[in-house]
């Protein structure tokens, strides 16, 4: 495991909260990383930037008044930190919205924004029916898709969005499943 | 040409916005660091060190705008 893992059989070294004594982790996941292309080509251009904006911005500004030096330089400083910011927490974002399937469970942990996360979990013997997708050139090229879990009851459906190898990970979560009926039996 | 007091002034209020503005983002920094410390609850990963150490640059940095703002603005 490492910080951009998005899929794991059986990671080591890897626990979560409400992990029971005798719980183990069978698969880990997160969005395929190629989820994570858009706002770092994004981040990429907001580093250059100022290269070519802050010249203009500050030629504009003189017209009307003389801007000075100290606003030019708290301006750049805090545009390259906001930048960062703004890298951190769509990295942030992606990091802790994680699936895992235990052999007891599911447990879908979503941090929505800074201030709000939600953690959501159904037993595997409440687990009806599995599909899988892949739409896109981007999602078939790179083999990523959404994995819907279908549970009984009132508990809500499980969605696992843009998870790498959508296929494998639909077939893990039923042998799991099945494994946990049988043992019951 | 602009009266003297009037650019001053200008100055004064431009200059309040901006720490403002900076000290609003700072909590922002701040904010983003406690989440990451309660979301490594959540999960207990090994790599999570590497997101603590660049939160917590993150916050300083901001913190240190701030502080510079109030120096040279």
């Amino acid at each position: 495991m490492n910080l951009f893992t998005a899929f794991a059989k059986s990671p080591k070294n890897l626990r979560f909260e409400t992990q029971e004594k005798n719980e183990v982790v069978v698969l880990f996941l997160r969005q395929h990383i190629v989820t994570l292309v858009p706002w770092i080509l994004l981040s990429v251009l907001m580093v250059f930037a100022p290269t070519i904006l802050f010249p203009l911005l500050i030629k504009l500004l003189s017209t009307a008044f003389p801007v000075p030096v100290g606003y030019v330089i708290i301006g750049t400083f805090f545009w390259y930190i906001a930048t960062f910011g703004f890298m951190m927490s769509k990295f942030l974002y992606w990091f802790f919205n994680i699936f895992i399937v235990t052999n007891e469970r599911i447990v879908d942990i979503d941090f929505v924004n800074l201030l709000y996360k939600d953690i959501a979990e159904t037993q595997l013997e409440r687990v009806q029916d599995i599909s899988y997708s892949t739409r896109g050139l981007i999602g078939t090229t790179f083999n990523y898709g959404d994995v819907v879990i279908q549970t009984a009851g009132e508990m809500p459906n499980f969605a696992f969005e843009r998870v790498p190898k959508p296929n494998e990970v639909a077939d893990i979560i039923s042998d799991t499943a099945k494994l946990k009926m049988k043992k019951e039996i | 040409m602009i009266p003297l007091q009037y650019t001053s002034i200008g100055l004064l209020i431009a200059k309040v916005l901006t720490v403002i503005g900076l000290i609003l983002y700072a909590i922002y920094a701040g904010i983003m660091f406690r989440q990451e410390q309660l979301m490594s609850k959540v999960l207990a990963d090994k790599s999570e060190g590497v997101l603590r150490i660049l939160t917590l640059t993150h916050f300083g940095a901001a913190l240190f705008v701030v502080v510079l703002a109030l120096i040279i603005l």
